[in-house]
Parts: C-alpha cells; sequence; structure tokens
C-alpha cells in the first residue's frame, strides 16, 4: 500500500469519526472523486501526504501543504529520548549524521528541525563512544510509518469548515 | 566569498582582525576553513530530503566552525514573504478574485501564505512568479527553490551568521 494510499485511508477514517460520512467525496481542482479516485491521481502526481482538508458544502476540498507537526508534541517525544538516556556519567556529546559534535542543547534543536521540516521522527542511537571523558553518541533519525506518526499525533489532519461560496477552481 | 561575510562579522561584533578557526578541535588555515563550508553548502545528503544551507556557529576566541541545520528567522521570512508577495501583485493584473498555482493545487491568498512560510523556513527563499492565461479568474503560478545567493541570503538576514560565547563542554 502506498504512502498516500495510507494516508487517504486514515483521512476517511477520520472524516467518518468526525462527521459521520462513509463515503466521503473528495474535490480536487473541480472534479469530485471518491477515494480510490484520489489515490490513483495522487499517485500519478507523486503527491505523498500533508494535505489539508476544507470541508465544502458536497465534499472535501484537498490542498497539498508542507508538513507540520506540531511542535510541542515533537518537543515532548524528543525530552523523553534525552530522559531516556543514562543521567551519570562522563559528559555527553551527540553526533548526527556529521562528524560534527553537537551538546545536548544543540542535539535537541537539531533534532526538532529534522522532525518539523522532514517528518523523520524515529530516534536511533546507532553508537556510543568513549573518549577523552565524554560520552559520544551517534544518532540518527528515521521515517516512522504513517500509522504511528497518526498514534503519535505527529500528523492530523487539518479542517476548515468554511464554506467557500467563491470557491473557483483554476480555468 | 563566504568566510569574507565571517571575518567581517567577527571583526564588526569582537574586534577582532584576524580570527583564527579551529573544525573539532583541530587549527585550520583558510583554505580548509574554504574546502569546510564548499562542503556544508553544497551537501544535500543529510536526510536526503532537501538541500540544506547550513549556518555556522563560532565561538569567541579562536572561533570554532560548527554546522547546523537551517532555521531561519521568522520574521525574516515573513518580512521576504511579504515583499515578495507586493511586488507579485504590483506586477501583475491581480485582484482580490486572484487564485494562486503551486505545483498541482490551487491556493487562496492566505493559503499561500502559509505554504511558501513554510517552505522559506525549510531554506528555501526565492519565490518566483507569473501570470497564468485564464478566461474565468486572474491566476498566478508560483514555484519556490533554494537557488538563492548565498551572499544575499546573509546580508538579507535570512542566514543569519550566529556565536555562542560560553565554552560550553569544550567543544
Amino acid at each position: 500500500m502506498s504512502t498516500i494510499s495510507k494516508w487517504m485511508h486514515l483521512l476517511k477514517n477520520d472524516i467518518q469519526q468526525k462527521y459521520n460520512d462513509a463515503q466521503p467525496l473528495f474535490i480536487v481542482h473541480d472534479k469530485y472523486l471518491y477515494i480510490n479516485e484520489v489515490i490513483r491521481l495522487f499517485e500519478k502526481e507523486n503527491i505523498h501526504h500533508s494535505i489539508l482538508y476544507k470541508k465544502s458544502f458536497d465534499g472535501y476540498i484537498l490542498k497539498y501543504f508542507p508538513p507540520s507537526p506540531p511542535v510541542n508534541i515533537c518537543q515532548n517525544e524528543i525530552d523523553l529520548f534525552f530522559h531516556s538516556l543514562p543521567k551519570k556519567g562522563p559528559v555527553k556529546l551527540f553526533q548526527i549524521s556529521t562528524n560534527e559534535l553537537y551538546s545536548e542543547k544543540e542535539a535537541k534543536s537539531e533534532i526538532l528541525k529534522i522532525f518539523l521540516l522532514t517528518y523523520y521522527t524515529k530516534i536511533v542511537v546507532d553508537k556510543t563512544i568513549i573518549k577523552d571523558d565524554k560520552n559520544i553518541y551517534k544518532i540518527s533519525v528515521h521515517e516512522d510509518s504513517i500509522e504511528n506518526m497518526f498514534e503519535r499525533k505527529l500528523l492530523y489532519f487539518e479542517y476548515n469548515e468554511k464554506m467557500l461560496n467563491n470557491y473557483q477552481p483554476g480555468a | 566569498m563566504i568566510l569574507d561575510y565571517i571575518e567581517i562579522d567577527i571583526q564588526k561584533k569582537f574586534n577582532i582582525s584576524s580570527p583564527e578557526f579551529y573544525l573539532q578541535g583541530e587549527k585550520v588555515n583558510r583554505k580548509q576553513v574554504i574546502q569546510w563550508i564548499d562542503i556544508i553548502f553544497d551537501e544535500d545528503e543529510h536526510y536526503g530530503i532537501y538541500r540544506w544551507p547550513y549556518y555556522r556557529h563560532i565561538k569567541k576566541h579562536n572561533f570554532s566552525l560548527k554546522s547546523f541545520f537551517a532555521g531561519p528567522p521568522s520574521n525574516i521570512c515573513l518580512d521576504m514573504l511579504n515583499s515578495s508577495l507586493d511586488s507579485i501583485q504590483k506586477n501583475s493584473s491581480s485582484d482580490n478574485n486572484t487564485i494562486f498555482k503551486a505545483g498541482f493545487f490551487y491556493y487562496t491568498e492566505n493559503e499561500l501564505r502559509k505554504l511558501l512560510f513554510n517552505s522559506m523556513k525549510m531554506g528555501y527563499s526565492d519565490i518566483l512568479a507569473h501570470e497564468l492565461p485564464s478566461t474565468t479568474q486572474p491566476t498566478i503560478e508560483i514555484s519556490i527553490s533554494d537557488g538563492g545567493c548565498l551572499h544575499h541570503k546573509i546580508t538579507d538576514g535570512y542566514m543569519p551568521l550566529t556565536y555562542k560565547e560560553d565554552n560550553e563542554h569544550n567543544i
């Protein structure tokens, strides 16, 4: 199942819960499409995720926006990861993909940027090295599944229920 | 040359005319600094999705060079966004009914602002626009890229040279 397919099915379930609408019609440009037609179209256009959903009179208008996971949830998850590291022992330094060394504060800020800008949200410690009385953590950040992201509330659907009287798709 | 900007900035901020640079604790000459800067700005493989402009982080007294992911200041992004949209609207026959096409989708001006602001925070700063022929309503096609001149990015404040004056863990 493609990413957009997973994404659209999560959206369909969300719409069913929120609006009690089991067969939502989606609007892309001026066309009314059922979920499978949207998936086919978006797969063709290479659109994976991050779509704002505007409920119009009779359907849900789909538009692409860059990912923007909630900052506070990202920060909480990053804090939890750092809390899980041993409290005692040598000073901790961090490497994230390059050889450069970051303090804990800097590493938190860099990982937050990765979360917010790339949608990669799974932190993995690849290696730890003790060097010159410092504990160096080699870290990488990976993509999580759409379902997990949704569970973790890093992914959500945004609705704008304003009726778009003047909405006229591109000619 | 980026190094010239760094040196001018150091002179202005710290009144040091011949700064010495360190990478990972090792003293480096000008040629090595230039090589490092070239690698940083040409590198686009980290996390494989976006081309990242990096920021330098330089410590006072023997300046230690460090790179960071893109993180342009929000107020600068907003200023650049407003001036770009003003200029687009001045140079086109747009009115309140104008819609904007970006990629596959159509946006209102407010939606476009959200889309472009998020893209600018990711490091994309060059907004291009042209009018599309339309029989129904004015339509402007927008694209955004990271192809901007680094010198302008620095002088515009989009890519600030940042300093850290405490000697955190002797990194």
